[in-house]
């Protein structure tokens, strides 16, 4: 009886002990990334996924249209890419009520980035060409764009305010 | 120590190291978060509505789509009704009979449409579709989901820029509308025109010009089923402000683009009663201007189109 005791009691402080070292273990992961060799935090702009930062678009930059997500092949199609060039890319239009969008898109090298920041611009030629004779009020908002590149990830956004949104996007770089 | 202390002894500190342990992992969970949770302690919410619907290339299109806003529909009915109390009280006076051509009637949506819960599979009637026109297409475009069908599509377009085969830039190609009619053998057409006419001089010359281009559709496409669709309302705010671009204007156009329809042996369709409210004015929460749809509107409209086709709504 007394040794059935002492195992029981063995095997409970075995199980706390493990389940602490398994806590630990998590804790870990969930640690900050390394420092570089300044001291500086690394971790927040490498890591960054194109997710992320249409997430921290859309929390941080006003725009003044409803502004809603496109399908992948018309974005591909709008800003006239090959599909190879692009590894992952999210695209949001305005309704037409402004000359507003934005896109985040991770190239798949520095070729494809260049092939990317090319289409972007014409793209924006062919939203001025659009807006002349629609609403021209919009085309101040196309004479300076925003064509944001951090690591492999290109930011393009058309908005009421560019430079705020570029500003925002460098802080958010830092 | 008798063997009952010694017992005693032992449960009470294993007692304590268990209650320990228990603060040391409640402790840590507070700080760390759960296991998995890392990526949820951002500075920002990547898991705004916006941005989970947002379309990557690794992403689930289909989970995007609004399979159940079709009920909302209905909401419509005294608009519908009375859109088209207008269209046919003028279409009356005309005396045209009941054809193909004769102008749809804009009654609520049936229960039927509840039926259709896979918008992939409603959207299949658009196959072999070409759609062309304005913004308000070019919004329809981006946002309805429907995907398969052509267009030939642009902000400011009029039907004289389209019928003198003006180039745009769709879909990453430039092409003029003749460039897209030559594309495939279409079922069906779809023209929407009128919006940006509306502040014209005459509406004969809307017409003439809209009548040719239906002529030169006609003749590039023999085999495809023409529909002009009405122009939208537009918002009560809007409505109330626009000189132009207002629901009185509006209505006076649907009217003579209904006997457009029937002068040339075309449908005439009309999917206000998605998107209207019960006077007849754009939902406000419809658009940010008052005249171009969002993408729940946009998808409601094509949602509408798919079942005035398959007879589901009368």
């Amino acid at each position: 009886m007394k040794k059935y005791n002492r195992a029981i009691a063995f095997f409970i402080v075995m199980m706390f002990t493990a389940v602490i070292c398994f806590g630990c273990g998590q804790e870990q992961e969930n640690a900050p990334e390394p420092q570089d060799n300044d001291g500086n935090d690394t971790a927040s702009t490498e890591k960054m996924t194109v997710s992320e930062i249409t997430g921290y678009v859309l929390d941080n930059i006003v725009f003044q249209d409803q502004m809603n997500a496109i399908s992948t092949d018309l974005f591909l199609g709008l800003y006239n890419l090959e599909k190879e060039a692009v590894a992952e890319a999210v695209a949001y239009e305005s309704t037409g009520a402004t000359a507003e969008e934005f896109a985040v898109i991770r190239t798949e090298s520095s070729e494809a980035a260049e092939q990317v920041k090319n289409a972007i611009q014409s793209r924006v030629q062919s939203q001025k060409e659009s807006f002349e004779n629609y609403v021209p009020g919009e085309l101040a908002k196309l004479e300076d764009p925003v064509i944001f590149e951090q690591n492999d990830i290109v930011v393009f956004i058309i908005c009421n305010d560019n430079k705020g949104a570029e500003k925002l996007l460098e802080d958010m770089s830092k | 120590m008798g063997r009952t202390a010694m017992k005693k002894k032992t449960i009470k500190a294993i007692g304590l190291y268990t209650l320990a342990t228990a603060v040391v992992i409640a402790a840590g969970y507070g700080i760390y978060g759960a296991p998995n949770e890392a990526s949820a302690s951002a500075d920002y919410d990547v898991s705004k509505e916006n941005t989970a619907s947002g379309d990557t290339l690794v992403s689930d299109k289909a989970s995007e789509k609004d399979v159940t806003s079709q009920a909302e529909v209905g909401k419509n009915e005294e608009a519908a009704v009375k859109n088209e109390s207008i269209a046919v009280g003028n279409e009356g006076g005309t005396g045209k009979s009941a054809t193909e051509t004769e102008p749809e009637t804009l009654q609520p949506p049936t229960a039927n449409q509840d039926a259709v819960t896979d918008v992939d599979e409603a959207y299949k009637i658009f196959d072999n579709t070409l759609f062309i026109g304005d913004s308000r297409t070019e919004g329809f475009m981006y946002y309805a989901g429907v995907d398969n069908a052509n267009y030939y599509c642009g902000k400011s377009m009029t039907v004289d820029k389209i019928l003198e085969g003006k180039k745009l830039s769709v879909k990453g190609e430039s092409i003029s509308v003749y460039d897209a009619l030559a594309k495939k053998d279409y079922d069906m057409i779809f023209i929407s025109a009128g919006l940006n006419e509306l502040g014209w001089y005459s509406i004969d010359s809307f017409l003439d010009t809209y009548g040719r281009l239906i002529d030169a559709v006609r003749e590039k496409q023999p085999g495809a089923k023409i529909y002009l669709q009405a122009v939208l309302p537009v918002t009560a705010h809007r409505s109330d402000r626009d000189a132009t671009n207002n629901n009185t204007q509006i209505y006076w156009y649907n009217v003579n683009i209904i006997d457009l329809a029937n002068q040339k042996g075309v449908n005439y369709i009309n999917a206000a009663p998605a998107v209207v409210d019960n006077e007849g004015f754009l939902y406000s929460d419809s658009t940010s201007d008052g005249i171009h749809l969002n993408k729940t509107y946009c998808e409601k409209w094509a949602q509408y189109l798919a079942a005035k086709l398959k007879g589901e709504v009368e």
